[in-house]
């Protein structure tokens, strides 16, 4: 009957789970995000695992694995590379930067100055790079997973909204359970172990499985009413002051499309779109400077609670 | 097996049902056709027969929609032949062809109750095509028929394949017809004693026609006070908002006194007034009421009513009393003054032989020396600056009555008031008269209309000054009578919301008599009928087409977009879980609804509904019969131990 084999993405976050006490949830929309060709934004305090989560990832996804740390004298071509003379050859030779991986931790994006950040999210979006007027190919599949600490104010580029819309979600991993924080004091950290995971999966794999999603998964014409229909509500809101852009309807519909392949259905229902509602849109819509102050997530949510599902 | 070899006779429930079923159709058939044109009867007789037939072959039917189709052609074709002479006619040949189109269905257990309304109609229609005591044969067949019927249809809708013994099946048949001759004395009761009771037996559910008391060609003083305690409504009048100080609505003028009473003495045509000022038009709705005035607001320039006529005191009246509610358009002058260059003094000057010194003495020491115009002030000033008090009780109701209201009793209402004025002004030599009407009003926001009632009656005074007659009201206003905005509570508002339903009601209903909807009805047909009388061949092939259009819209409308499959089995999914306390809200997903349900057996059940159900649902694909056969049951079975 179901001919979705989503048995694979099982394994990998059934595996994952045991060395990430308490982000499942974190996890499943990472390989979201992952799955959907999209990137990922973690807003949120360091020291919460981002980078294990990262590592474990690109580990069990047998992917390779870049990290850049963003400070304010970064630059450019310390992400994409540059070319350096060889004087044994006489020619200019590129050196790849850390760009050049399959899965990339950008660590704290928002220290990096806007040129930098801007170089880093054309790369995003373009999946190239181009330096001294040759064009790079980056390789596939190509993920990025930028981190955002919003504690700190001083000395930092906050993100632009428009850029924003560039991450196909924004998530926060947040404090452990206790349960799992203990379980974490228990076993010490567990980076080690993670670098020690066989991988699940390789990249023929990991792109079969997103082409499965692309064109495998079927999206309903009543669904896409009902997504049309949540874009309206959010569009005319008196609180909003711009709405999803077509980016972000994107988005939505992909991310929906992923939720149900690793939920084992080929088809998408009403239960995708709200799930990841929160991930999805909040970060998109700008609201009205009067209402700046107010719980985004919540204001969406209750709009989304005006919204009949199609059946 | 060993039926086979039984002797004994049995018969399927669903042949009896059937038979018994061709029985009380043709019933309905014989009641009417000597009444109906031998086309229909032969055409239903085909159609009977041809039944008969598909019925014995067993294999074929035509398909339900063509029937359809077809019997909503035959109603609009039988309500085109509708005319005010003859309207039962085409109806019992329309219905006695749905009724062979039913018989051509694969019947269902509707379809047999369909047919016995259908027969039953007939034979209504019969009845009201003759006078017969065949009637009343064909009345009592069609009675024991359908009760025996209706048993057998019960045992069928149970089991379709019952087979009965010769010995059950008349057993049931006796039992059934107990039902009838149970019943049939009540029957003959209403059919017997309702038709010949000359007051509708039923007449209490919606008392019409109270009789009202209401203003008389003359009034003895305190008359009104009959009218003011009634709290009915006297008439609606749509129009807009008005100040409310302007709020008299005129009735009658009463000009001749005889010490206790009014009266009103002859009156010449309108032609010697005029009036000046600004218009206001109102639709008035009046109940009716014992007489035959017809009320608008104070000054009507015109009322449009058939045969109203008016007099020259401005008052509007109807050849005969008013026994049933009318509706008028009038458009009156909002001014207190009605100029006339002459009028005859002595009427207005005249007053009874036993009018008492008293009462002159006083008017003497009010007026004497001033002017007419200051005089009248005065008096008016006299009677209602307070000295004098409005009531509604214990009114000096003696033979001497305005002596009493003015040296002893010092209260009344206002034809206390209004006839001492007049007496006074007359005495002055000021010519004067009394009008009666209504003050006030509830305005109704919802309808846009004043809501007068009985107890806004009210009279008042003109007087003759510089060759025209002004408007005093000398009952002081302070008084509870005529109370124009009372206390605005929910029960209030509630009073005027049901009023203004009652109002609409009878602004399209009511007043919409049968005499002009068959008028209006004809006026339409006219209009159907005009495009066939001279019309090319391609034009009437035209109307034709449209024609079978709209038929083939309609019918496509009533008979196949019904509410999808789909949405049919999720609300009854919804309605089994609301049943057991589980309510979704209408953003849930159906599977985040699921979620809440905290009896396992039910969750899983219903699980497996949804996601079968989602499987196709939102994967665009349309349900095959077995997969809703399927789901219904799933849906049966959801709360099953």
């Amino acid at each position: 009957m179901n001919n979705i084999q989503n048995d694979r993405i099982d394994h990998i976050i059934g595996s994952l789970t045991r060395f990430l006490h308490g982000k499942a949830r974190a996890l499943r929309l990472s390989l979201i995000a992952f799955f959907s060709k999209g990137h990922l934004l973690i807003e949120d305090l360091p020291g919460l695992g981002k980078t294990t989560l990262a590592i474990g990832l690109s580990r069990a996804l047998g992917l390779n694995f870049g990290r850049i740390q963003c400070t304010s004298d970064l630059l450019p071509s310390d992400i994409t590379g540059l070319s350096i003379y060889n004087q044994a050859t006489g020619e200019f030779e590129f050196h790849p930067g850390p760009i050049f991986n399959n899965i990339v931790l950008v660590d704290e994006i928002n220290r990096a100055t806007p040129k930098t950040q801007s170089a880093l999210l054309e790369a995003m979006g373009e999946e190239q790079v181009t330096i001294e007027g040759r064009t790079y190919k980056l390789p596939l599949p190509f993920f990025v997973i930028a981190t955002q600490n919003p504690a700190e104010h001083f000395g930092t580029f906050p993100l632009p909204e428009s850029q924003l819309d560039r991450f196909i979600m924004k998530i926060s991993i947040g404090y452990p359970s206790r349960e799992s924080e203990k379980e974490i004091l228990r076993g010490g950290s567990t980076r080690e172990r993670i670098n020690s995971i066989k991988p699940l999966m390789d990249k023929e794999d990991v792109l079969r499985i997103q082409r499965e999603i692309s064109e495998g998964v079927y999206v309903s014409d009543k669904i896409l009413n009902y997504m049309l229909d949540i874009f309206e509500a959010i569009r005319s809101s008196r609180y909003v002051y711009t709405g999803l852009s077509t980016r972000g309807a994107l988005a939505l519909a992909y991310t929906a499309k992923t939720n149900a392949y690793i939920h084992g259905r080929d088809f998408v229902i009403p239960e995708d779109i709200r799930e990841l509602a929160d991930y999805t849109i909040t970060h998109r819509v700008m609201f009205r400077e009067e209402y700046e102050n107010m719980d985004k997530k919540e204001v969406i949510r209750s709009l989304m609670q005006e919204i009949a599902v199609p059946a | 097996m060993t039926l086979k070899n039984d002797p004994v006779f049995t018969v399927k429930v669903k042949d009896l049902v059937k038979i018994i079923t061709y029985f009380i159709g043709m019933t309905g058939f014989l009641s009417v056709y000597r009444h109906i044109s031998m086309v229909y009867s032969l055409f239903f007789v085909i159609l009977g027969i041809a039944s008969i037939y598909l019925e014995h072959r067993k294999s074929f039917y035509l398909p339900r929609w063509v029937l359809n189709v077809t019997a909503l052609t035959v109603i609009l074709f039988s309500i085109y032949r509708l005319n005010p002479e003859d309207l039962v006619t085409p109806v019992a040949e329309g219905l006695l062809i749905l009724l062979g189109i039913k018989f051509l269905e694969d019947k269902k257990f509707r379809d047999y109750m369909q047919i016995y309304a259908i027969s039953l109609f007939l034979l209504s229609s019969a009845a009201l095509l003759s006078v017969d005591i065949i009637f009343s044969v064909y009345l009592v067949i069609l009675i024991f028929l359908l009760a025996i019927s209706m048993v057998m249809l019960a045992y069928y809708s149970q089991k379709p394949d019952l087979q009965l013994t010769k010995d059950i099946a008349l057993k049931i048949v006796f039992k059934s017809l107990l039902i009838p001759l149970i019943s049939i004395p009540m029957t003959l009761f209403l059919f017997i004693v309702m038709p010949r009771t000359s007051n509708p037996l039923l007449d209490f559910l919606n008392k019409p026609g109270k009789a009202r008391t209401g203003f008389s060609d003359n009034f003895s003083l305190g008359d009104v006070t009959g009218i003011q305690e009634d709290n009915s409504v006297i008439f609606r009048a749509n129009m807009e908002k008005t100040d409310e100080n302007l709020l008299y609505w005129r009735g009658i003028v009463l000009d001749r006194f005889d010490g206790t009473s009014w009266r009103q003495s002859g009156q010449a045509s309108k032609d010697t007034v005029r009036l000046a000022g600004k218009k206001i038009k109102q639709t008035i709705f009046l109940e009716p009421y014992e007489n035959k005035y017809i009320f608008a607001l104070d000054k009507p320039e015109t009322i449009f009513l058939k045969d109203a006529k008016v007099l020259n005191s401005i008052i509007f009246y109807l050849p005969k009393d008013i026994d049933r509610r009318i509706r008028y358009e009038a458009i009156s002058v909002l001014s207190n003054l009605i100029y006339e260059e002459k009028i005859d003094e002595d009427r207005y000057l005249h007053l009874p032989d036993n009018i008492s010194d008293e009462i002159k003495k006083l008017t003497k020491n009010l007026v004497t020396g001033k002017e007419k115009e200051t005089g009248a002030k005065v008096i008016l000033t006299y009677l209602n600056s307070g000295q004098y008090k409005y009531s509604l009780k214990n009114l000096p109701l003696t033979k001497k009555p305005l002596d009493d209201f003015l040296f002893k009793y010092n209260y009344g209402n206002c034809e206390y008031f209004a006839s001492a004025m007049t007496v006074m002004l007359r005495i002055a030599e000021i010519p004067s008269r009394i009008v009666g009407g209504y003050k006030g009003g509830y305005y109704n926001e919802i309808g846009n209309y004043y809501l007068v009632l009985q107890k806004n009656a009210h009279v008042w005074v003109e007087a003759y000054l510089n060759k025209k007659w002004t408007r005093f009201d000398p009952t002081p206003t302070s008084t509870e009578g005529f109370a124009s905005s009372p206390k605005r509570n929910t029960l209030f508002k509630l009073k005027l919301l049901m009023d203004a339903i009652n109002y609409h009601w009878n602004a399209f209903v009511i007043n919409y008599d049968f005499e002009k909807q068959i008028a209006l009805f004809s006026k339409i047909k006219l209009g159907l009928k005009r495009p066939d009388i001279n019309l090319s061949g391609v034009r009437k092939y035209s109307f034709i087409i449209v024609i079978g259009a709209v038929t083939a819209f309609i019918g496509y409308f009533l008979f196949f977009n019904k509410n999808p499959v789909e949405k049919r089995l999720i609300s009854s999914l919804l309605r089994k879980m609301a049943r057991l306390g589980y309510k979704r809200h209408r953003a849930q997903g159906l599977e985040e609804f699921l979620l809440s349900i905290s009896d396992k057996r039910l969750k899983q059940r219903a699980e497996e509904f949804v996601q079968k159900f989602e499987k196709r649902y939102y994967r665009d694909e349309s349900f095959t019969k077995e997969e809703i056969k399927r789901l219904k049951d799933m849906l049966k079975y959801l709360t099953k131990k």
